[in-house]
């Protein structure tokens, strides 16, 4: 018997057998590591899909909306989706530049939604809203309250002129996406909004 | 009627229209109880973001996390309307829903971190030495097949040279 001809067999066995222990090990070590964090946010519509986002308002109608949150962070994260409304002449995140330099609306916080996220995990939230508001004359809508999940937030001050270009008067509300920093132990604009805008009609 | 009579009657209708304004909580009770509630939420943060680090099931308790959280926001709306009593309720309720929970987050990540050990033992500590053993095992077999053989061989030509 020449064992030199069995060489190349007893090579692969060996090779295969040692990969075959080591396969624990490379499953760890040749994965390729992930490079980007960062935190997703959306809203889909009633049919939990990217439409039929209600636009036309009327008054005392319930309308409903899913907010999702995705944490890609590397780490398990604390949000807070302040909830805020404005009209057209008043202060909106800045969507433009880049995504550290953006800043919330200036408005204040009529709720606030905590969210606490696994990594890489998701959260979502189905939310039924409603407004109350009056129509004071034809070019004026005098807002009273926004009934968000049950709760009834004050709009007291809120008011939406006529736009005669668009025909709307327009009410725009804002989920902005804030993060708590564990080292500042502060919540900090995690530079992340999503918003829905209205006309608010008069039926 | 008695001497006592009006007395006593008087005394518990002043109990009765002071009592509430006794109890009642003011703003700087609520918002007291509100810090309070909102400080063991970071600090049940903190515990639950290392349990999650380790690698143990956090999904239950960052449930329960959640919903403090949002009896702490339903408090702060409460303080926005003035409705102290319900917003001082809704902050101990917070509070009180996180009772334990430091400890069991803490518990959760002593086990996963036994567990974490336990797997690097032997998904990389054995994974690794079983490969090598192999590997040397292989060549070992093989030097061992190689000699024998050898000496076979030498063995077979000898006595052929014999014949």
């Amino acid at each position: 018997m020449n064992l030199s001809e069995y060489k190349v067999l007893f090579i692969v066995i060996t090779a295969v057998v040692a990969l075959f222990v080591a396969s624990p090990v490379l499953s760890r070590v040749l994965v390729y590591p992930r490079t980007e964090f960062f935190s997703e946010m959306w809203l889909l519509g009633p049919n939990h899909k990217a439409e039929g986002y209600p636009f036309n308002v009327s008054r005392g109608q319930n309308y409903t909306v899913f907010l999702g949150i995705g944490n890609q962070l590397g780490y398990c994260a604390y949000y807070v989706v302040e909830v805020k409304f404005r009209n057209e002449t008043q202060s909106a995140p800045s969507s433009f530049g880049p995504i550290e330099n953006r800043t919330p609306s200036s408005l204040p916080s009529l709720f606030n939604i905590t969210a606490f996220v696994a990594d890489e995990q998701n959260w979502e939230l189905p939310m039924i809203f409603s407004f109350d508001y009056v129509s004071e004359n034809k070019f004026q809508v005098v807002f009273q309250s926004l009934t968000l999940d049950n709760e009834v937030l004050s709009l007291e001050g809120y008011v939406a002129s006529w736009n005669a270009t668009r025909s709307v008067f327009f009410g725009n509300l804002m989920f902005e996406l804030w993060i708590y920093n564990s080292q500042a132990t502060t919540l900090s604009y995690h530079s992340r909004f999503v918003d829905l805008k209205f006309n608010m009609t008069d039926y | 009627m008695k001497f006592w009579v009006v007395p006593f009657c008087v005394s518990l209708l002043l109990i009765l229209f002071l009592a509430p304004a006794c109890l009642a909580v003011d703003e700087g009770q609520a918002r007291s109880a509100m810090v309070e509630a909102d400080q063991t939420i970071k600090n049940c943060y903190l515990a639950v973001a290392a349990a999650d680090k380790a690698g143990g099931n956090v999904s239950g308790m960052l449930s329960v996390l959640q919903d403090a959280g949002m009896l702490l926001s339903k408090a702060d709306l409460a303080v926005g309307k003035g409705d102290f009593d319900s917003a001082y309720s809704l902050a101990v309720q917070s509070k009180a829903s996180l009772d334990g929970f430091v400890i069991e987050a803490n518990s959760v990540k002593d086990a996963a971190e036994h567990s974490g050990f336990m797997d690097f033992m032997i998904n990389i500590v054995g994974s690794s030495a079983g490969t090598v053993a192999v590997v040397v095992g292989g060549f070992a077999v093989w030097f061992w097949l190689n000699r024998r053989y050898s000496k076979v061989r030498y063995v077979e030509q000898d006595e052929s040279q014999r014949v």
